[in-house]
C-alpha cells in the first residue's frame, strides 16, 4: 500500500510538487525499496528519450524542388480530369446532336450559299450568251406543217403566228420554242398598250391568242432539243 | 433610222441634233472596296473650249483631284479622282444642281453571310429633264418603257414582229409626248404674258381655246430656239398683232425656258460612259456589258431624260477567313469524337 503512496510521490517529484518534507520521506524509501527505485530509473529513462526527442530538428535537403514537384503534380492530376470532363461531355448525347447540328449548318450554309452563287452566276453568263463551254440548254420546239394548219377549223386564227418573231420554217411548216410560247401570256398581260397594238395589227382579240397557243400545245408535235445557246 | 432606235435616238439627240456645239466623252469608273470606301475616277474628252469653258455637266469640286492633259486644242483629257468614305460623303458630292450638272444617288449595302460577303452598288441618275408639265406615263406605259429600255440597253430582242411594230408606235407616242411636254410650258408663259398684256381682244381664254392649233401649228419651229419664228406663228393662229408684246411682258420665263433648253442640249449632246468595278465575283446586274468584275454602262444616263434610271450591279467576295475557321473547328470536334470514342473502348477493355 505503501509504495502505492511513493510511486505516485515520484510523479509529483518529477513535477516539483513534493515539499521537502515529502522529498526526504521519498529518498528514505527509495534507499529501501528496490521495486519503487526501479520505477524511479524507468521513468527518468522516459523522461530522458523524451528529451532527446525534443531536442531533435529535422531538415530539408532542397524546399523548393519538393514545392515544385507538389505543385506540378497537383496540376498533372487536374488537366487529366478536366480533358477526360471534355471527353465524357463529348459523348453526351445533348453534345452530339448539338455538334452534329452545328456541322450539318456549316455545311448545309456553304454549299446553299456556293451554289447559289453558282446559279446567279450561270443566270448571268446565260443573259450574255457566253456560258461555259459545253454547257447544253434543253428546250421543247413546237412544230406543224401547213396541210395540218389548213385541215383545222381554228386556222383563221392561226394566221397570227408568222406575227411571231420566233417562227422559222417556210409555207409548208412553223416552229415555235417553248419558251416563246410561254412568254406570251404574261407578256401580253405586263404591255397591255404593246398588247392592244400587236391585236390590232394582228386583227386577233386575246381569246382568239389564247386559242392559239392552247392548239399549239394539243395537236404540234414538239421535240426535245437541246443547243449551247438556248432555243 | 432604225425603227427600234427611234425613241431612244429622240431621247437623246432630238434637241441635241440641233446644236452645233461639240460633245464632251464622259467616261466614270467608280470602284467599290471591300471596306466600303469608293473610288470614283472621272475622265471628260473634248475641245478645250468645253473643258476650260465651264461646260462639264458634272460637278467636279476642289475636293476632286484634278489633271488635265492637252494634246491639241480639240483633244484635251480632264481627269478628275476622289475617294469618298462612304456613301454619304459621295452622296453629298454628286448631288448636282437642277439645271446646271447631273445629279446621282448611290448607295452600297454589304451583308455578311459568314462564308461570303455579298455587294450591291446601285447608282441612280434622277430624271434631269426640267420640262415635267406632262408626265410620259400619260402616252407610255411604265411596262413599255422597262420594255424598250431593257431592248436598247441589254440588247435583249423583241419577241414577235408584233412587238417591233408596237414599239415603232410606242416611238411615236413619245414623239408626241416630248414636243407637248415642251410646248406646255412654253405655253404657260406665253399665256401669262397675255395676262399681264391685258388685250380684250387677246383673252386668256381666247388663247386656251386655241392651244391645240397653236401646238400643232408650231410644234416643227419652237425646237429652234427662234422666238421671231414662234412669235410669227402664234400671231397667225391668233390673229394678233400684239403676240410679241405679250412674249416681251414674259421674256424672262422665256429666257429660262431656253436655258432648260441649253442645258437639255448639252447633256444630250454628250456620250457617256459608266463603269463599275466590284470586288469579288459580280452576281447580277443591270449592265449590258461586263468584263469581269467590271460592269459597264454606254449612254444609260440619257434614259434620264424621262425618268430616273437605276445602275446597280452585286458581287460576292469569299471570307477565307471564315472558311478556315469553321473547317478548323469542325476538324476539331472530329478529333474530339474520335478520342472520347477511343478513350471509351479503352476503358471497357481494360480488366476492372
Amino acid at each position: 500500500m505503501n509504495c502505492d503512496r511513493y510511486r505516485k510521490m515520484l510523479y509529483l517529484y518529477r513535477a516539483g510538487e513534493l515539499t521537502e518534507r515529502e522529498k526526504t520521506e521519498l529518498h528514505l524509501h527509495l534507499q529501501t525499496c528496490e521495486r519503487c527505485a526501479a520505477e524511479r530509473e524507468r521513468i527518468e529513462t522516459a523522461d530522458a528519450s523524451v528529451r532527446r526527442l525534443r531536442e531533435f530538428s529535422p531538415t530539408l535537403r532542397d524546399p523548393d524542388r519538393l514545392a515544385t514537384s507538389i505543385l506540378a503534380g497537383i496540376r498533372e492530376r487536374t488537366r487529366e480530369r478536366f480533358v477526360d470532363r471534355i471527353l465524357d461531355a463529348m459523348l453526351a448525347p445533348a453534345i452530339r446532336y448539338a455538334a452534329a447540328v452545328f456541322v450539318l449548318a456549316a455545311v448545309g450554309s456553304f454549299l446553299f450559299q456556293y451554289f447559289s452563287t453558282l446559279d446567279q452566276v450561270a443566270n448571268l453568263e446565260q443573259r450574255f450568251g457566253r456560258g461555259p463551254q459545253g454547257q447544253s440548254v434543253p428546250g421543247v420546239v413546237y412544230s406543224i406543217n401547213s396541210s395540218t394548219l389548213r385541215s383545222l377549223p381554228e386556222r383563221k386564227e392561226l394566221q397570227f403566228l408568222p406575227l411571231l418573231k420566233d417562227y422559222t420554217g417556210s409555207d409548208d411548216s412553223f416552229t415555235i420554242t417553248q419558251r416563246k410560247l410561254r412568254s406570251l401570256v404574261p407578256f401580253m398581260d405586263l404591255l397591255s398598250p404593246m398588247t392592244s397594238s400587236l391585236l390590232h395589227t394582228a386583227g386577233l382579240d386575246r381569246k382568239q391568242i389564247n386559242a392559239v397557243i392552247g392548239f399549239l400545245q394539243k395537236n404540234a408535235s414538239f421535240s426535245f432539243t437541246v443547243s449551247r445557246e438556248g432555243v | 433610222m432604225n425603227k427600234q432606235s427611234r425613241l431612244f435616238l429622240l431621247a437623246t439627240f432630238a434637241l441635241g441634233a440641233l446644236s452645233v456645239q461639240g460633245c464632251l466623252d464622259i467616261g466614270i469608273t467608280t470602284h467599290v472596296n471591300t471596306d466600303g470606301s469608293i473610288l470614283r475616277t472621272v475622265v471628260i474628252k473634248g475641245d478645250s473650249s468645253e473643258i476650260y469653258g465651264g461646260k462639264i455637266p458634272l460637278s467636279l469640286d476642289s475636293t476632286w483631284k484634278r489633271t488635265i492633259e492637252k494634246k491639241d486644242r480639240k483633244n484635251v483629257t480632264l481627269t478628275a479622282t476622289r475617294l469618298f468614305e462612304g456613301t454619304e460623303e459621295m452622296n453629298s458630292s454628286l448631288k448636282g444642281t437642277e439645271g446646271k450638272t447631273l445629279g446621282a444617288r448611290v448607295e452600297l449595302q454589304r451583308r455578311f453571310q459568314w462564308f461570303f460577303t455579298t455587294f450591291r452598288y446601285s447608282e441612280t441618275w434622277p430624271n434631269f429633264n426640267p420640262f415635267r408639265a406632262i408626265p410620259i406615263t400619260d402616252y407610255i406605259s411604265p411596262a413599255e418603257l422597262d420594255y424598250w429600255i431593257r431592248h436598247e440597253m441589254n440588247k435583249e430582242p423583241y419577241s414577235s414582229k408584233g412587238d417591233s411594230l408596237a414599239m415603232e408606235d410606242a416611238g411615236k407616242r413619245f414623239e408626241k409626248w416630248d414636243d407637248e411636254n415642251m410646248f406646255a410650258d412654253y405655253f404657260d408663259a406665253f399665256l401669262e404674258g397675255v395676262r399681264k398684256l391685258n388685250d380684250p381682244s387677246l383673252t386668256p381664254a381666247y388663247v386656251t381655246g386655241l392651244k391645240d392649233k397653236l401646238f400643232e401649228q408650231s410644234e416643227k419651229y419652237f425646237r429652234t430656239k427662234n422666238m421671231d419664228t414662234l412669235t410669227v406663228i402664234f400671231g397667225r393662229v391668233l390673229k394678233s398683232r400684239n403676240v410679241k408684246k405679250a412674249i416681251a411682258l414674259n421674256m424672262e420665263a422665256f429666257q429660262r425656258l431656253n436655258e432648260k433648253r441649253a442645258f437639255l442640249e448639252e447633256i444630250t449632246a454628250n456620250t457617256y460612259l459608266n463603269n463599275v468595278v466590284m470586288p469579288g465575283l459580280i452576281t447580277g446586274t443591270n449592265a449590258p456589258t461586263l468584263e469581269g468584275n467590271k460592269a459597264s454602262w454606254k449612254d444609260y444616263v440619257k434614259f434620264a431624260y424621262f425618268e430616273d434610271v437605276d445602275m446597280w450591279v452585286e458581287s460576292r467576295v469569299i471570307n477565307w477567313w471564315a472558311i478556315i475557321l469553321t473547317g478548323v473547328v469542325i476538324v476539331a470536334l472530329v478529333v474530339l469524337f474520335l478520342a472520347a470514342i477511343l478513350r471509351r473502348r479503352r476503358f471497357a477493355a481494360s480488366p476492372a
